[in-house]
């Protein structure tokens, strides 16, 4: 076990909810995502491919999003995302999730 | 989760398409970044590697996102499944042990229901859409029980009103004697309505089926022959159809063969098919043969029939009870209930209930048995647990899923499951046909292969033993405490949990109610080994004589009996007498009776036997008052009855000259009384009436004589013969027939020995489990003892101690379930109690030495133990 775990660059779990996030903006393709990662962190996410992919793999396995082929803005073949009602039904659990933990990391923080 | 693993399992079906999707999928990251930078002003061959570099290691990314699908999943359960085995491996002895007790219990179960299949849930077979044909019965009063069919004449008037139906068919068995055929043999015949073939849809295999109007009185002698009879008996011949057969004497034309698979509704298989009409003319001497097509009070034909396509079994049973309750008030006949049915063997007619009770029986036991054997591999499987407990406290603490090892676990017992099921598979193909063909003597007339159903069925049951004792185990060694789990000590668990004793006990309980039911039943064979038949069996002889009997009505029977009645006394034949049905044979008649002070509701059915004067004499059954029927009783209604028949409705001992209303309801005057015996049947003797032969005439009857003679048996046969040329005559001595009757009769009892003597084996290995961990567990306290000068018998003492209780409790609940059990057999133990202690007895000292065995056997592995080593356990 333990072959699967991303590299700790992030909480784990964190990866899946702004990878959620991001499409709910609309369908995109990993690089895509990756991009928008980085532009709307300024640059603070640099999300490798190495735990992207495996990330969007882990959301397909649970339907959370579903993957279809289409074209990409310079023509090439790309795969792009959709968010499913699952993953929407998710991205809202985790968010709660997130924001209780954020709340109590704070807390921590500030007392 | 369900659908999580369809997804799984979908991936990996279309891996090498994901495998592409996957690598074009980073591609195209790649290109994209390296356009980027390119855009941001870095040479195309430095963005490339930037881009790479980027990237990370593309072939890492690759197998971190397909770990994602199948690696942890599949890897793991293909490690579990070998870890399993090569566990299993380290026990070699009682793993292979208990698999082939688990297989071959399995098997067992398997064979049951393959042959209820076969017989009994498969519909019938090589008629056209069997699931539109029904049955149709009564419901018999209260004091009958069961169902019956309905009488000719009802039939008739079903079949004409019924709309239910789109058609009606009537049939009654009778057995009758084909032309090559010797004295005593018979063929089953089936004697239907004309539009049996066309109702049915039955296929054929050659020529054809009955056509109407040849159930009419007086048409063409017709027969439709089996497919089995066609090639046992007339060897397959091609030109058959047109080929004339002699049935009871009388020339039949062969119409058509049926095809291979139509056995007939009934289940059991018939051989040959004539004309209902038929039923007179070849039973000339049997007057119920003659008249039961007009009275609507006899019993009675089977109904069959085919729905119409609108109708169901509920709207025609509605229709037909309208129907018969009209016919019965019109006939001044008790209404009575009408049940449709399905044309499987067990829809519920009394013979077949009877054999349901028979098949129930024996599924309890076998059942039992897997149940046992179920809880050996439970044992195994909880002792293996609360080895590794330390081991499993180890995983636990460092933070092991517990679902995933209670599926590790699991996987054991699915292992074992999985390779008891082959075994399992394997028995139930080779045992079904082994013991109807050699043991019971039946030829194949079901369809007894293995089908997918009997699969499905024997994988359900083991998957579902597995669960079932796999999963105790499983949970209970994930739930120790953690910090004394990892210091390998199982002991807190012991106390807290006794499966392991419960399963030890349930064993044991259920080995003592099979090995006495075994015992008793043997024991009952014994006994009637030495059972007083109540009459002469080592000088007395049967002969069964056997005459056309479509040529012979009842004053040509009559005649007959007397020619042969004078040159036997010329020849001097000692003791001899006609009686229709011959002692220890397989035919009994009933007869309804009741007191003079009785009103008709009140009459009950009787056995009787037909004799002829000095019937008594010759089998030397003592005449206990009055006197044996004489010549001048001719014409006269008279008869003799049993003792206890005497004793029961006159006891006041005056029964010689008393009358009561038997057979036709004429007045009877009773002359004689004669001590009661089992002439009529072994089974517990029951009152019993004697008619006078010649007043109540029937199919010829046999003759019995007081000699074992062969000589005599020859003067015999000769004399028949000189009279009957078309005579067969079969000569028996009566102890022979008791000898059949007793090696038929051994042979329940032999399969429920086998069926006990596994159940023991079973139990035994079970023990000899519990007892080995028992001694595993107490290593260290043993090796302790023998360092201190404990001897042998010290330590199987100890061993024994342990689990002593569970056996000592087992031992009790088998005792009494035992004692239910007995009541069920009392009718098969011929006067033995059903408390019997030789048999009781005998099975608490089979189960003490089996549990002496199965602990010595480890006492002896742990007495080997060194010590020191012993001491150094921990």
């Amino acid at each position: 076990m333990g072959k699967s775990s991303p590299p700790p660059d992030l909480l784990p779990g964190t990866l899946d909810l702004l990878v959620l996030k991001t499409l709910l903006r609309g369908p995109m393709h990993g690089y895509g995502i990756a991009q928008h990662l980085k532009t709307t962190s300024e640059d603070v996410l640099q999300v490798g491919e190495s735990s992207l992919y495996p990330a969007l793999q882990r959301l397909l396995l649970n339907d959370y999003v579903k993957a279809e082929w289409g074209a990409s803005e310079n023509n090439r073949r790309a795969r792009f995302y959709t968010l499913t009602a699952a993953g929407r039904r998710r991205l809202a659990a985790e968010r709660e999730e997130f924001d209780r933990l954020i709340l109590a990391i704070h807390k921590v923080l500030a007392s | 989760m369900m659908a999580r693993l369809a997804r799984r399992v979908q991936h990996w079906l279309r891996s090498r398409d994901q495998e592409a999707a996957l690598r074009e999928e980073i591609e195209f990251h790649q290109a994209m970044k390296q356009a980027e930078l390119e855009r941001d002003g870095m040479p195309a061959g430095d963005a490339r590697l930037a881009a790479r570099r980027a990237m990370g290691n593309v072939t890492i990314a690759h197998e971190h996102a397909r770990a994602v699908w199948i690696w942890p999943w599949l890897d793991s359960v293909g490690q579990d499944v070998r870890y399993a085995v090569r566990s299993l491996r380290r026990q070699p002895g009682f793993t292979s042990m208990s698999l082939i007790v688990l297989g071959i219990a399995l098997g067992l179960n398997a064979s049951l229901f393959t042959v209820v299949a076969g017989i009994a849930i498969r519909p019938m077979a090589g008629v056209h859409d069997p699931a539109t044909i029904a049955t149709v019965s009564g419901v018999n009063p209260p004091g009958l029980g069961g169902v019956s069919g309905l009488s000719f004449p009802e039939y008739a008037f079903l079949a004409e009103h019924t709309k239910a139906f789109t058609g009606l068919v009537a049939a009654r068995t009778m057995s009758v004697q084909l032309e090559s055929e010797g004295a005593g043999r018979s063929t089953a015949a089936y004697l239907v309505t004309a539009n049996y073939f066309d109702v049915l849809g039955v296929q054929l295999e050659r020529g054809r089926g009955f056509v109407a109007g040849e159930d009419r009185r007086g048409s063409a002698r017709v027969a439709v022959l089996s497919y089995q009879l066609w090639n046992t008996h007339f060897a397959a011949d091609p030109a058959i159809v047109g080929r004339q057969v002699q049935i009871n004497g009388l020339p039949f034309t062969v119409v058509g063969v049926v095809s291979r698979a139509f056995v007939g509704p009934e289940g059991a298989p018939h051989r040959v098919w004539l004309p209902l009409s038929m039923q007179p003319l070849l039973r000339p001497n049997d007057p119920f043969a003659a008249q039961m097509l007009d009275r609507p009070q006899d019993c009675c034909v089977t109904v069959t029939g085919r729905l119409a396509p609108s109708s169901t079994r509920e709207f025609a049973r509605a229709e037909i009870q309208v129907l018969s309750t009209r016919f019965r008030a019109a006939t001044a006949q008790q209404d009575r209930q009408i049940v449709v049915g399905g044309t499987q063997f067990l829809s519920g007619r009394r013979g077949e209930m009877q054999a349901l009770a028979i098949l129930g029986v024996l599924f309890l036991g076998i059942t039992l048995v897997l149940f046992i054997a179920c809880a050996n591999v439970g044992n195994l499987l909880l002792a293996r647990a609360a080895a590794r407990v330390g081991e499993i406290g180890v995983r636990l603490s460092l933070g092991a899923d517990r679902a995933r090892i209670v599926r590790q676990l699991l996987t054991e017992g699915f292992v074992l499951s999985s390779l008891a099921t082959g075994i399992g598979v394997l028995v139930s193909k080779w045992l079904p046909p082994f013991v109807l063909g050699a043991v019971a003597g039946v030829a194949r007339p079901f369809d007894l292969d293995p089908d997918r159903w009997v699969l499905l069925y024997a994988l359900a049951i083991a998957m579902l033993s597995c669960v079932a004792f796999a999963l105790a185990p499983a949970l209970h060694a994930t739930r120790g405490d953690v910090a004394s789990a990892i210091k390998g000590d199982a002991s807190g668990l012991k106390s807290r949990f006794p499966l392991r004793s419960a399963l030890l006990a349930i064993q044991v309980a259920v080995s003592v109610v099979l090995l006495t039911s075994a015992g008793l039943l043997l024991r009952g064979v014994a006994q009637a080994r030495i059972l007083d038949p109540g009459f002469d069996v080592d000088g007395v002889s049967v002969a069964t004589i056997g005459v056309p009997e479509s040529a012979y009505d009842a004053a040509r029977t009559r005649s007959f009996m007397d020619a042969v009645t004078s040159e036997l006394r010329r020849a001097r034949v000692p003791r001899f007498a006609f009686v229709s049905d011959e002692p220890l044979g397989d035919r009994s008649s009933f007869t309804a009776m009741r007191l003079r002070s009785e009103s008709e509701g009140q009459a009950r059915s009787i056995e009787f036997l037909a004799v002829s004067p000095g019937f008594f004499a010759a089998l030397r059954i003592p005449i206990l008052a009055g006197r044996d029927f004489i010549d001048s009783d001719r014409g006269r209604n008279v008869v003799i009855v049993s003792q206890s028949m005497a004793r029961r409705n006159w006891p006041a001992g005056n029964a010689v000259g008393q009358s009561f209303f038997g057979g036709g309801r004429q007045l009877m005057e009773i002359v004689g009384v004669v001590a009661d015996s089992h002439v009529a049947g072994m089974e517990d003797i029951s009152p019993l009436l004697f008619f006078p032969l010649r007043e109540n005439p029937g199919p010829l009857p046999g003759l019995v004589f007081g000699s074992q003679e062969r000589s005599t048996a020859a003067t015999i046969a000769a004399i028949v013969e000189r009279l009957e040329p078309k005579a067969r005559v079969e000569i028996t001595p009566l102890r022979d027939r008791l000898e059949n009757w007793l090696g038929e009769l051994a042979l329940a009892p032999l399969a429920a020995s086998a069926l006990g003597a596994f159940a023991l084996l079973v139990a035994t290995v079970g023990m000899i489990g519990v007892f080995s961990y028992a001694v595993r567990q107490r290593t260290r306290e043993i090796g302790i003892r023998v360092a201190l000068g404990a001897g042998g018998r010290d330590v199987i003492r100890l061993v024994l101690a342990s689990s002593s209780r569970a056996v000592l409790i087992g031992l009790g609940v088998g005792a009494l379930g035992a004692i239910g059990a007995s009541q069920v057999l009392r009718s098969a133990l011929y006067g033995l109690s059903p408390l019997d202690p030789i048999a009781y007895g005998a099975v608490v000292m089979m189960l003490a030495t089996a549990a002496l065995v199965a602990s010595y056997i480890p006492a002896r592995r742990a007495l080997r133990i060194d010590p020191v080593r012993a001491l150094r356990y921990d």
